[in-house]
């Protein structure tokens, strides 16, 4: 499908820089971060830095549940402590309404900012108290006296759909909090004529964000106004949220996103800890913090959906993939939020980076009282490429075709369309395949003798560039835009939704607006994320930001040089096109009568307009429709990246630990704007998605308490753990993209937990179908396997349970 | 880490900070580079403790010597950092280094001290079962004058040391014997990631050969018992022994078996068990491998 406002914006993008005149974009050493000075020195202002006179401290009261009605709550104890300046229950929000993540999916909302009767996951919000001091504060939460009656916590998302299951939410749901299914061709007639068919059992834990910064929030009200600082991803879906569960209207919160210290999905949804500052400042008529700690983000925030697989796939006996059925159970612990994307990106994802034509998958979410699971960082893409990724190298081992080629045989080529719908422009993947195993040496790879201890692996991936889905509900299924205004003192300023959380974007929209204007990176002046200075952005998830919010934002500047051009052209008696601005100059090449600067560029055209000054708007939307969430027809985004990995391995045979000696890394980025930003992406990737495999996962007890809410038993890889990373930018400019770019941020973490995998797997002689390989895991099926030859680990219960499901629901 | 209230005094001398002990008793810690007592002060300040001293401000505790014939002397306000790093040590006592080297990460190694890490007592320590292989000595000092304590004495039980607070002991330096030819040493920390991270077990080794029979032998072993604990048995087993693979097989299934590590979140007792023979035999070849000449 062309993006239909193309038409609209045509004369805007005729005066687009040619990418033969980039200076910027694409050129590695051009240009550095535009927050790297106030990072490096401790100068940046995140969310704890804001101080206001005269400011409150809330802490909130925890559910020690994971299941329990709430009978009463005493805060007698906590009032008589001095300082202590109020406190807050369910009761004191509007009842009903509660938070979630779409708008368009408003009726699946089911947070209430604090828990009115019911807690449904250990640390549960239940109350919220405020002091003059966050001692005060936090000696207060802890003389709050919470009455509870425990009800049986459903751990297991298994159980939980069961019939007699207790009810999370709503009685007669079978506890699913949304539920997906993914169908096109015949599947049950290619199965049946298949010459290769197989079904295969793998899952994945539950693991945490882990940004460094902790959530938090500052409130301000005054004039009838609330002004939120808060660690947010989206300023403008917070703000609908934050309104929404305060019952006040839109126009009445302004939401400011100061600098993030990492979002990596956890960030998306709002929370109490959001909703009670701004409570207590209409209360007190103080300002007032509340900042989690760090057990309070685990058990609290968000965590990415642990993922149970039945995969069965038909091939060829050449190596064709002709079908695939899937089933994916995910543990959405106990609220929906922007968790419920999660089943859709998981069957998109299964069928990435390949062409399948026939396919009937079906995810399900049922609740648990686990934390929510939600949104993170290659979003349902880690955990399925993990299982659908391994389970690629048991088919060709079953087949007897190199790993490499099976994938080369059936992979997405560019300009394919799915049977379902998806659009697929530029593709590399070919190329990016084809680097890692040169550069990891494929061909030789049987000088790794299988079980000997070393091994190296494979994987690929793909991934949505561009997530259409503006959350909230916009004209046009507009999900971007920004303003950008010319002055004529020499510099430009560029009012941007777009929510920078470390990810670079501020830099990157900048550099759009200096590319196109000849203007010096710091003659562009950024006004970001606040939802009373910047125009709409739906936020940073997705891998939407450089997409839809770059080509907002170049639309936005090219409408302003588009205005400043026609009047030069009338002047010059030339077409807007036929004008160049490079190096601080507006000019025609070659003809030094017409070559004036910038500030007299802007001079003239205001000179003209009697004072007007030139001012530019620009948005980007992928129409989409949300029933992609539900049937998935259609194309989900406006381009899709891809990306292979390759990983060494050595595997201490006696310990079980693991040591990632080499890794390679090819991603189809289209063409990177930002070659470093691009390649510390996908460096961080490799961290995530060495976590995932070896290091990380959220345990519980059988009550459903968090046992490693801590960074010191909750392990994620330190740098000495960290391989040498090769990355290889396997690209072309895509058409659709900003200067032709794509997505680097989330698609680059997708294929390395199943490449260290399968190294892994060779390394041993052994297949782990399950996450993560952790040291004593490993050791536990070393020595199983020499005492009894057993040489398939993990996953063990799933055929039982996958056949014990209830049939899904009817669709309504 | 938001910390509750407490007083802090920067101690001018080893007198100053042995009385305010005495005077203050259980309701005061100490500390050097505060590395693991700043992370226990919200549960010693619940249960009481008011005051920190600090003895980083003492001049004079900062040694680091090797000398000829004795061995190394480490004060109480010397870094890890600075022990990791030096080239003597390096030298002299590699292992010692690696030790040391194992600590936290670069950030926690440039402000804690070895003496620090012995004295917090973990089970799980990084230093402790490299000086107790070694025989080290810790040499306590109070207003009753000064004592030398074995490392085999030093952990009476569970998170305890020889050095009484309420008397105003402190440990001012450790000792550790020079490695004499035909002596060496080695220390594994077997932990899930490589930096930033608590042991699963560790075992250090010190071997002492008379040609290619083993003439005496220490094994230590951390996170098999409730202190760092030798393996006693396993070291009578290998002394008087000539050096085989099969003998040091057998010494590591019995410094496992004389273990009683337990299960927790970091690892079962089961993976400790076997990991203690693992890096039993491991120490003791690397300890052989680096022998003095």
């Amino acid at each position: 499908m062309a993006i239909m406002s193309k038409e609209y914006y045509a004369d805007i993008e005729s005066v687009y820089k040619k990418p033969e005149d980039y200076e910027l974009a694409g050129k590695g050493n051009a240009y550095i971060r535009i927050d790297a000075e106030a990072k490096v020195t401790g100068s940046a202002v995140y969310t704890d830095d804001v101080d206001l006179p005269g400011m409150y401290y809330c802490k909130l009261v925890h559910s020690p549940y994971a299941h329990a009605l709430i009978k009463s709550i005493d805060f007698s104890e906590a009032l008589k402590l001095p300082g202590v300046k109020g406190v807050l229950t369910g009761a004191d929000f509007p009842e009903g309404h509660n938070l979630g993540n779409p708008e368009a999916f408003k009726e699946l909302a089911d947070k209430e900012p604090l828990c009115r009767k019911k807690v449904r996951m250990v640390g549960d919000e239940v109350a919220a108290v405020c002091a003059t001091t966050e001692e005060i504060a936090t000696q207060a939460a802890a003389l709050v006296k919470v009455e509870y009656e425990v009800l049986e916590p459903v751990l297991d998302p298994f159980y939980s759909m069961q019939p007699d299951a207790p009810a999370i939410h709503y009685p007669g749901t079978s506890n699913l909090s949304i539920f997906t299914t993914m169908k096109a061709g015949d599947p049950d007639k290619v199965f049946a004529e298949a010459d290769y068919t197989d079904k295969h059992y793998y899952r994945t834990q539950q693991m945490v964000h882990a940004a460094i910064e902790p959530h938090g929030a500052v409130a301000k009200y005054e004039n009838n106004e609330w002004t939120v600082w808060t660690t947010t991803q989206g300023a403008y879906v917070s703000r609908y949220w934050i309104a929404w569960g305060l019952g006040v209207p839109e126009s009445q919160v302004r939401v400011i996103k100061p600098m993030l210290g990492g979002g990596f999905g956890g960030k998306l949804d709002v929370f109490a800890h959001e909703l009670c500052p701004c409570k207590f400042a209409q209360m007190t008529g103080h300002p007032v913090k509340c900042i989690l700690k760090r057990d309070e983000v685990f058990m609290c925030t968000r965590t990415r959906h642990p993922i149970s697989f039945e995969i069965e796939s038909a091939f060829t006996k050449e190596g064709k993939l002709l079908a695939k059925r899937c089933k994916h159970i995910l543990d959405g612990g106990a609220y929906g939020g922007s968790g419920i994307a999660a089943n859709t990106l998981s069957l998109i994802c299964a069928t990435f980076p390949y062409k399948v034509e026939n396919i009937d998958m079906t995810a399900r979410r049922p609740y648990t009282n686990h934390p929510a699971s939600g949104a993170m960082r290659g979003y349902s893409a880690c955990q399925v490429h993990f299982a659908h990724e391994i389970h690629m190298d048991e088919v060709a081992n079953a087949l007897g075709i190199d790993p490499l080629e099976l994938r080369r045989m059936n992979e997405i080529t560019p300009y394919y369309t799915g049977p379902t719908g998806l659009e697929f422009t530029s593709c590399k993947f070919d190329e990016c395949m084809v680097a890692v195993a040169d550069y990891i040496d494929w061909k030789h790879r049987d000088r790794y003798p299988i079980g000997s201890g070393q091994g190296v692996g494979l994987s690929g991936s793909g991934f949505m560039s561009g997530t259409g889905f503006p959350v909230l509900v916009t004209p046009h299924y507009c999900s971007s835009s920004t303003i950008v205004r010319l002055n004529r003192e020499g510099y430009a300023v560029v009012f941007s939704g777009a929510n920078d959380i470390g990810q670079g974007c501020d830099t990157v929209m900048t550099m759009i607006v200096a590319e196109e204007l000849g203007l010096r990176m710091d003659e562009v002046k950024l006004v970001q994320s606040d939802t009373t200075a910047t125009p709409w952005d739906a936020g940073s998830f997705g891998s939407r930001v450089t997409f839809l919010g770059g080509n907002a934002c170049r639309r936005a500047v090219g409408d302003a040089k588009f205005k400043l051009l026609s009047h030069w052209a009338e002047e010059w008696g030339c077409k807007p096109q036929d004008i160049t601005m490079k190096d601080h100059r507006v000019f025609i090449k070659g003809d030094p009568e017409k070559n004036i600067s910038y500030n007299e560029a802007c001079f003239g055209y205001e000179e003209k307009n009697f004072g007007r000054c030139v001012a530019g708007v620009g948005s980007f939307a992928h129409e989409g429709d949300k029933d992609i969430y539900v049937k998935n027809v259609g194309n989900y985004a406006t381009a899709y990246s891809f990306s292979a990995s390759a990983a060494k391995v050595t595997v201490d045979m006696e310990t079980g630990a693991v040591t990632l000696d080499d890794f390679a890394f090819g991603h189809d980025c289209g063409r990177p704007l930002n070659i470093r930003a691009v390649e510390g992406q996908i460096e961080g990737s490799v961290l995530l998605g060495f976590g995932f495999t070896c290091y990380e996962e959220c345990v519980y007890d059988k009550d459903g308490k968090h046992l490693n809410p801590s960074f010191r038993d909750y392990h994620f890889p330190t740098a000495l753990d960290m391989p040498k990373i090769k990355t290889f930018v396997c690209s072309e400019y895509d058409p659709e993209g900003p200067m032709g770019a794509k997505e680097a941020g989330e698609g680059s973490t997708a294929p390395v937990g199943s490449a260290i995998g399968n190294a892994i797997n060779y390394a041993t002689g052994l297949t782990l179908k399950e996450l993560p390989i952790t040291p004593e895991k490993l050791w536990r099926a070393l020595r199983e396997h020499e005492k009894t030859g057993k040489t398939v680990f993990g996953a063990e219960d799933l055929p039982e349970k996958f056949a014990n499901m209830p049939p899904l629901p009817a669709r309504d | 880490m938001a910390l509750p209230e407490f007083d802090y005094i920067a101690a001018k001398s080893l007198e100053e900070a042995s009385q305010l002990m005495v005077s203050m008793g259980s309701e005061c810690v100490v500390m050097s580079g505060g590395t693991d007592v700043i992370l226990q002060i919200p549960k010693n300040v619940a249960k009481g403790m008011k005051t920190v001293i600090d003895l980083k401000t003492i001049p004079g505790l900062t040694r680091l010597d090797f000398v000829d014939g004795e061995g190394l002397y480490v004060g109480a306000n010397t870094k890890l950092f600075d022990i990791q790093s030096s080239p003597v040590v390096l030298d002299k006592m590699p292992a010692v280094a690696q030790a040391a080297h194992y600590v936290g990460s670069n950030q926690v190694r440039r402000k804690g001290t070895m003496v620090g890490s012995i004295c917090n007592a973990s089970p799980t320590g990084d230093c402790g079962a490299i000086l107790l292989a070694m025989n080290a000595k810790v040499k306590i000092q109070s207003s009753e004058g000064t004592r030398e304590v074995a490392m085999d004495d030093f952990w009476p039980g569970f998170k305890k040391i020889a050095a009484d607070k309420k008397k105003g002991e402190l440990v001012t330096e450790i000792f550790i014997p020079e490695l004499k030819s035909g002596e060496g040493s080695a220390y594994f920390k077997h932990a899930v990631r490589k930096a930033m991270d608590l042991a699963i077990i560790g075992v250090a080794a010190w071997v002492k050969m008379d040609g290619k029979k083993v003439a005496d032998c220490r094994i230590a072993v951390a996170g098999g018992d409730v202190t760092i604990v030798r393996g006693k048995k396993a070291e009578e087993m290998i002394i008087g022994r000539e050096l085989t693979d099969e003998l040091i097989e057998k010494v590591a299934e019995q410094a496992s078996a004389e273990m009683n590590p337990r299960s927790s979140l970091r690892a079962s007792a089961e993976y400790r068990y076997d990991m203690i023979r693992v890096y039993t035999k491991r120490a003791i070849n690397k300890a052989v491998e680096t022998m003095k000449a």
